[in-house]
């Protein structure tokens, strides 16, 4: 009985080792994918930045664009959703037109089940 | 040896148990140092890019050069980008130069490292460690598309670091990435 007992204390370590190793590897993976999908949502924001006059930012708003962390031996793709809203002084959504406008994006990967990162950016008329 | 064989079921679950625990601990330590060296070449990676971004956001900056060059290898790695910035004092040219390090073999295949040395009016000021796998760093328009250093209104950076992982007879590679992509305020 006494010998039973060891064996499966000695196998319960072992499996608590190798479970906190694994959460340990997805942790670092995790940390990656939201470095890249960091990247890939400002490099977004910084395109709707530079191209698009206040006037017409709307035509980004409910857009999906897929967007590659890629470099020559690595890729990975990201779905990087826009929305684009009137903001009021106190930076809230406002139904009424104002001079304020928030563009937020987010990226998301068919790894995860939600939006890895979400960045938002006011920009003036 | 009537002790021995008195005990033999004891004497076999105790081994069996001081195995198991041996090599949990064994496997727990080595764990622990992965992890230690993967959060040591993440510090190192984010500190490279917080540096580019540093560097790159002020390209233009009190002078009118811009960029000069964005060259690629043909393995697609730039390996020469040059831009311009004033100090307060004189107009600085920086370049990024990448040079191959080593390389090591990871299950069979070739993977080549790099190095990025950093240069100031063509005077070595720094650069990073000799364990990149990727570096690129291109000049786009305002679409995002890659084009000619003249033609740049935005700049992407992205890079990624090696560190090993595993047993020395039987390693493989972790990876450390990071990108950027910045919108000078003089391009």
């Amino acid at each position: 009985m006494l010998a039973f007992l060891a064996m499966s204390i000695a196998v319960l370590v072992a499996l608590n080792q190798q479970r906190s190793e694994i959460r340990s590897y997805e942790s670092i993976v995790d940390a990656e994918y939201e470095i890249m999908a960091n990247a890939v949502s400002i490099e977004q924001l910084e395109v709707i930045a530079a191209s698009t006059i206040w006037n017409n930012l709307e035509v980004w708003d409910d857009s999906v664009i897929t967007r590659n962390f890629s470099l020559p031996t690595f890729q990975e793709s990201f779905d990087v959703s826009v929305s684009v809203q009137f903001v009021d002084g106190s930076g809230y959504p406002s139904v009424t037109p104002t001079t304020v406008k928030e563009v937020a994006v987010s990226a998301e990967n068919n790894r995860y089940t939600s939006p890895i990162v979400t960045h938002a950016r006011l920009i003036s008329e | 040896m009537q002790f021995i064989l008195d005990n033999i079921s004891a004497i076999l679950i105790f081994s069996v148990v001081a195995v198991a625990v041996a090599a949990t601990q064994l496997r727990s330590t080595q764990s622990t140092v992965e992890s230690t060296v993967s959060y040591m070449s993440k510090k190192q990676t984010l500190e490279l890019g917080a540096t580019l971004e540093q560097e790159l956001k002020l390209t233009g900056q009190g002078t009118t050069n811009k960029i000069d060059a964005a060259i690629k290898n043909p393995a697609g790695q730039t390996t020469s980008f040059i831009f311009w910035r004033n100090n307060g004092i004189v107009d600085l040219k920086v370049e990024f130069r990448l040079v191959e390090t080593d390389i090591i073999q990871v299950s069979g295949t070739d993977v080549q490292r790099y190095r990025m040395d950093r240069y100031e009016n063509d005077v070595y000021r720094g650069g990073s460690a000799p364990t990149l796998r990727d570096f690129i760093i291109e000049p786009l328009d305002a679409s995002g598309n890659v084009v000619a250093p003249a033609s740049a209104v935005l700049v992407r950076a992205r890079i990624r670091d090696t560190y090993p992982v595993g047993d020395p007879d039987d390693m493989h590679i972790g990876y450390s990435v990071w990108g950027l992509t910045l919108r000078p305020e003089n391009l």
